[in-house]
C-alpha cells in the first residue's frame, strides 16, 4: 500500500531524507508539467522544479497538513515559476538553445506542443492556432486566476482543493473561476465561434 | 440568455480540454533530476553552515571590540601597541628631564646654566641632548 503524502512529509519533517527523495519522484513530474505552464521551455521548467524541491527541503517545517501536499507544491511552483519570469523579464532571458527559437515566437514563449498530429495539415495547423490562442488567454488572467484555471481545467482539481492551494474560500474560489471564464470566453469568442463555424477561422489572423 | 450563457460555456470548455490535452507530457529523469537535487542541497548545507561560522565569527568579533572600548584596560600592558614598541633612549632621557625640570619656576629654568643641568645628581646629560626650548636664555643675560 502506497504512504500517503503526507505522511512522507510527516517522516521527511522528522528527518528522514528518503522520504523526501519518494515525494520528489512522486511529484517530479507534476512540477515540471505546472511551471511549463508558466515556462515554456523544458530546460527552464526543470530549473524551476530545482527550486521547488530545494525550498521544500529548507522549508519541511513550515508545511502544515491544513493543505495537500500537491496544493503546496503548487503553491510553490506558481510562485517560483512567476518569479522567474520576472527575473527573465529583468534580465532579458534568451532560451538557452537558439536553434529551438522559431521567427515571430516570443521569448520563453515556445508552444508546449507535442499533440498527436491528424492527417490534415490545415486542421492541425488551425488547432494549433486555436491552443496557442486558449493558452495567451491565460497567460493574460491575473494570479490566482490564471493558477486556479490551470489547476481545475488541465489538472482535474476539484474547487475545495483549488481553494486550500491558494489560500482562499471555496465561494472566493468559484468567484475567481466565474470571472476568468468570462474573461477567456471574451478573449476567445471568435475561436469559439470558430468551433462552429470553421469557415470563419480562416478570416482570423 | 442562459442557453447562450450555458453554449458558451460549453464551448469554452471544450477549448480547454482541447489545450489541455494538447499539453506535452515530457519525460523527465528522475534518478539524474534527484542526483542534481542532492547536489544542490549539499551545496546549500555547505554555503549555509559557512555563513553561520561567518555569522558567529562577526558576533565574537563585535563583543570583544565592545568590551575593549568599554573596560578601562582590558589587554595587557605588553599586548598595547604603543607600549610595546621600545622607546628611543634620548626621548626617555629627555622625558626625565622635563619630569625634573616641572616642577621649577619657568624664570628659574630660563636663568638655568647647562652647567647646573649636568650637576644635577643622576644626570650625565649632554647639553645637545636637552630640549631646545629648555635652553632659551633671556637675550639681556646672553
Amino acid at each position: 500500500m502506497e504512504v500517503d503524502d503526507e505522511a512522507l512529509m510527516r517522516r521527511f519533517q522528522g528527518g528522514d531524507s528518503e522520504a523526501y527523495e519518494i515525494l520528489v519522484s512522486r511529484h517530479l513530474t507534476f512540477v515540471v508539467r505546472h511551471a511549463r505552464r508558466y515556462i515554456r521551455d523544458l530546460a527552464g521548467a526543470e530549473d524551476v522544479a530545482q527550486l521547488v524541491f530545494l525550498r521544500v527541503w529548507k522549508s519541511k517545517d513550515q508545511f502544515r497538513e491544513a493543505i495537500s501536499f500537491r496544493g503546496w507544491l503548487a503553491r510553490i511552483t506558481g510562485r517560483i515559476a512567476l518569479n522567474e519570469i520576472r527575473t527573465r523579464k529583468r534580465k532579458r532571458w534568451t532560451p538557452r538553445s537558439s536553434l529551438s527559437r522559431e521567427d515571430g515566437v516570443e521569448t520563453g514563449q515556445e508552444w508546449v506542443g507535442g499533440s498527436e498530429r491528424s492527417s490534415d495539415p490545415a486542421q492541425d495547423l488551425l488547432k494549433e492556432e486555436r491552443i496557442d490562442a486558449v493558452r495567451m488567454a491565460i497567460d493574460k488572467l491575473e494570479e490566482p486566476a490564471r493558477q486556479a484555471i490551470y489547476l481545475q481545467n488541465f489538472e482535474n482539481w476539484s474547487v475545495a482543493r483549488i481553494a486550500e492551494t491558494l489560500g482562499l474560500t471555496i465561494p472566493a474560489t468559484k468567484s475567481v473561476l466565474f470571472r476568468a471564464r468570462k474573461k477567456l470566453q471574451q478573449d476567445l469568442s471568435s475561436f469559439m465561434q470558430s468551433t462552429n463555424y470553421p469557415d470563419r477561422a480562416n478570416d482570423q489572423t | 440568455m442562459d442557453d447562450q450563457n450555458h453554449r458558451h460555456g460549453e464551448e469554452l470548455q471544450s477549448l480547454l480540454n482541447e489545450a489541455a490535452a494538447s499539453e506535452s507530457q515530457e519525460h523527465v529523469d528522475t534518478d539524474s533530476f534527484v542526483r542534481d537535487l542532492r547536489h544542490e542541497i549539499e551545496t546549500s548545507r555547505r554555503k549555509s553552515r559557512r555563513f553561520q561560522l561567518a555569522i558567529a565569527a562577526a558576533v565574537v568579533f563585535a563583543l570583544v571590540m565592545r568590551f575593549s572600548v568599554f573596560t578601562p584596560d582590558p589587554v595587557p600592558e605588553t599586548l598595547n601597541p604603543v607600549v610595546s614598541v621600545a622607546p628611543d633612549l634620548e626621548l626617555l632621557q629627555s622625558l626625565d628631564v622635563l619630569e625634573m625640570l616641572a616642577d621649577l619656576d619657568p624664570e628659574l629654568i630660563a636663568a638655568l646654566d647647562p652647567a647646573d643641568i649636568e650637576a644635577v645628581d643622576g644626570f650625565d646629560l649632554a647639553l645637545a641632548d636637552l630640549p631646545l626650548e629648555l635652553l632659551i636664555t633671556e637675550e639681556g643675560e646672553e
